[in-house]
């Protein structure tokens, strides 16, 4: 059950900036035994994340019932380690595009990373999308140091080459 | 052939008149001379002086003084004697010295005599002399002649021999130049096609490398120049295939073309982790 949660909890975040997200409020629960005086713990993680909750939190909600609302529990702790650690061992992998991913596009993109890349199927993808804003249609992937152009321009001159295009047509 | 033997003359030692009478004259006043010497000499008893310093040590004054006055008239008789024996001396002078002309006259006379005798002798001698020479003369030019004549011959045939040899010679040595001529120019020709033939190989050779050398830049440039016009079309190409794409591309479609575009390179590419 713990671990299920835990592999949930993981699937949820996905991108690198959800998990540095993870990482912080994963901090904040680890420092709460040490803090002193009254804590509410609801506040302190509206004020960790003020513009809004993040979607990783609501399945963490879900697979923690009233880990919120009430003292923190050991058990609580050890799935959000269990997190930590997965993260901590995730591959992974850094996308450079123009414009940002809808959660869709995410959720496909590392569907296609779990189904191509078999080799170490325990350990989930943790995707950094970087915007970069001007750059050409398409992306750039960088995995385990190796290097996808998928960029729009390289695909047609791969293209023009592979079919020899200027010497047959030009 | 007319050789001329060399006329020796046997010149005969004739002697002189005049001198012979001087030689004569002075070895009869030397002679002369000598035996007066030898005569009247006043040291003749010799060790007589000694003797009488001996004995007059053992004498008396008055012996002394009649020995000394003995020894005054000795002395007195001496100097009579020597004058009687200069004087007698002069007289055989001067009768040596009329003996002596009389000798030389003689003497010349019987040299004269000599003279035009040993004359007549030399000249019937000479003039044999000159007929044996001539007769010689006319021997040894008959003998040369013939000699000659030998000579003659002989070296005309040796002159004609060495000529042919000569002549065998120069046609043997002429072939053995000319052959060695030959076999140079040969020699001289296989190397000159040798060398000839080595530098248009090299030449060839050369010339192949330099060609190949720049048929290499040549297609070098020309493959970097087809390349980089290639890489300008495909940029060009793709510029405008991306332009029009980007105005047709909305973020779903985009979306879609790259997780296109993702599967197939990762399947393309075999990328793993």
């Amino acid at each position: 059950m713990n671990a299920e949660s835990s592999k949930k909890i993981f699937n949820s975040l996905q991108t690198k900036q959800r998990a540095n997200e993870f990482l912080r409020f994963h901090n904040l629960v680890v420092t709460l035994p040490h803090r002193v005086g009254d804590i509410n713990f609801e506040e302190l993680v509206r004020d960790m994340f003020k513009n809004g909750d993040p979607s990783w939190l609501e399945v963490t909600r879900q697979e923690l019932p009233g880990f919120l609302s009430s003292d923190v529990k050991k058990i609580d702790t050890e799935v959000l380690d269990a997190v930590k650690s997965m993260i901590e061992n995730s591959n992974q992998v850094k996308v450079e595009m123009s414009f940002e991913p809808s959660n869709q596009f995410i959720n496909d993109f590392i569907n296609i990373l779990k189904s191509n890349l078999k080799s170490f199927p325990d350990k989930g993808f943790i995707v950094d999308f970087d915007v970069i804003s001007g750059m050409d249609a398409g992306a750039r992937f960088y995995a385990n140091g190796k290097f996808l152009d998928l960029t729009i321009k390289n695909q047609v001159e791969n293209y023009l080459i592979s079919n020899d295009v200027v010497n047959r047509y030009i | 052939m007319n050789l001329k033997l060399p006329n020796f003359n046997f010149d005969i030692l004739v002697l002189d008149v005049e001198t012979f009478v001087a030689i004569t004259c002075f070895l009869v006043a030397a002679m002369l001379l000598c035996y007066l010497l030898v005569i009247y000499s006043p040291n003749s008893d010799v060790g007589e002086g000694i003797l009488s310093k001996n004995f007059s040590n053992h004498l008396s004054l008055k012996d002394k003084l009649e020995i000394r006055k003995a020894k005054k008239q000795g002395t007195e008789i001496k100097e009579t004697i020597e004058k009687e024996a200069y004087e007698t001396a002069l007289s055989i002078l001067d009768r040596a010295r009329s003996d002596s002309l009389k000798i030389l006259g003689q003497a010349q006379v019987k040299a004269q005599g000599l003279i035009s005798n040993t004359y007549v002798i030399s000249k019937e001698s000479r003039a044999k002399l000159e007929r044996s020479i001539n007769e010689i003369y006319e021997k040894q030019g008959h003998i040369l002649g013939n000699l000659s004549d030998e000579i003659l011959e002989n070296y005309r045939l040796a002159i004609e021999e060495g000529k042919k040899d000569n002549i065998r010679t120069l046609y043997e040595v002429t072939e053995a130049m000319r052959q060695e001529a030959i076999q140079g120019v040969n020699e001289l020709k296989d190397v000159v096609k040798k060398e000839t033939i080595g530098a248009q190989d090299a030449l060839e050779e050369k010339i192949t490398m330099e060609y190949a050398k720049v048929d290499s830049e040549v297609k070098e440039y020309k493959s970097k120049k087809v390349e980089g016009l290639n890489k300008k079309i495909f940029e060009l190409l793709s510029n405008v295939y991306t332009e029009l794409m980007n105005e047709e591309l909305d973020q779903v479609k985009h979306e879609k073309l790259i997780l296109s575009l993702l599967d197939s390179e990762i399947k393309k590419s075999g990328l793993s982790f």
